[in-house]
């Protein structure tokens, strides 16, 4: 799974950010197709601790879409 | 919200020995899976495990998975029984990890370690194919993925027209 449509949450509507949700937690590696070995050379082209960041501020996305949900449910 | 590499320079600043493990080493390997947490595989001995109760004493630790979120603030002859450690942090999910499934204990994982530069320290991190050979002993079906991306990295980096491309600053 890549994390291109992560990075574009922001510009979301709620419903497809639980859609969005869903896809990251629930789908299995099979459902999630192949590689994109091109996102990942980009990705080596970091350096760890770029990676790390990146990583981090994907993190961030997801917890305050888990937030938001956890909210819309309340 | 997480913040890992400031957590992870807490605990190179504190002196704690470790080797970053799982989901966020192999996304600094440059895997593009999302992780929610650092997980590391520690030295159990009692002086580190005091490192690291210290290191983290001021970002409100506590036991994630016990009902009552238990502080991480224990006497010596509490933190010397402590095999594999879950918690909550101000800055994230951190698990402590006594050994690695398919690897072994930290003395083990220490062999098959590199480190890279965290923000000028030195943080230790399983190889590459240390860490696949840790993913296909889990052989969890969210693994499946990892192992497949860590692989593709393994080859890439294998090749010399890649080479070029990878940054150098991560050391054997």
């Amino acid at each position: 799974m890549d994390l291109t449509p992560l990075l574009s949450l922001k510009t979301r509507r709620p419903q497809e950010k639980t859609k969005l949700v869903k896809t990251l937690t629930e789908l299995t590696p099979d459902q999630q197709g192949d590689i994109d070995v091109s996102l990942i050379v980009e990705n080596l082209r970091l350096s760890p601790l770029q990676r790390i960041q990146s990583a981090c501020r994907a993190a961030n996305d997801l917890e305050i879409l888990r937030l938001a949900l956890a909210n819309s449910h309340a | 919200m997480p913040d890992f590499v400031q957590l992870l320079c807490r605990l190179v600043d504190g002196k704690v020995d470790f080797v970053l493990v799982g989901g966020l080493a192999a996304a600094t390997h440059g895997c593009t899976l999302v992780t929610q947490d650092i997980d590391l595989c520690v030295n159990l001995a009692l002086p580190n495990l005091e490192r690291l109760q210290r290191a983290l004493a001021d970002l409100h630790p506590v036991h994630r998975l016990t009902p009552r979120k238990i502080p991480f603030h224990h006497e010596a002859t509490v933190l010397a029984e402590l095999k594999n450690i879950y918690l909550q942090t101000d800055w994230g999910q951190l698990d402590c990890l006594g050994d690695v499934k398919g690897l072994g204990d930290y003395r083990r994982v220490l062999t098959q370690s590199q480190t890279f530069d965290l923000n000028g320290r030195p943080c230790r991190i399983l190889t590459l194919q240390a860490l696949i050979t840790a993913k296909q002993a889990m052989n969890r079906p969210r693994d499946i993925e990892t192992i497949r991306q860590l692989t593709v990295i393994l080859e890439l980096k294998k090749s010399a027209k890649t080479r070029k491309v990878i940054h150098p600053k991560t050391k054997s």
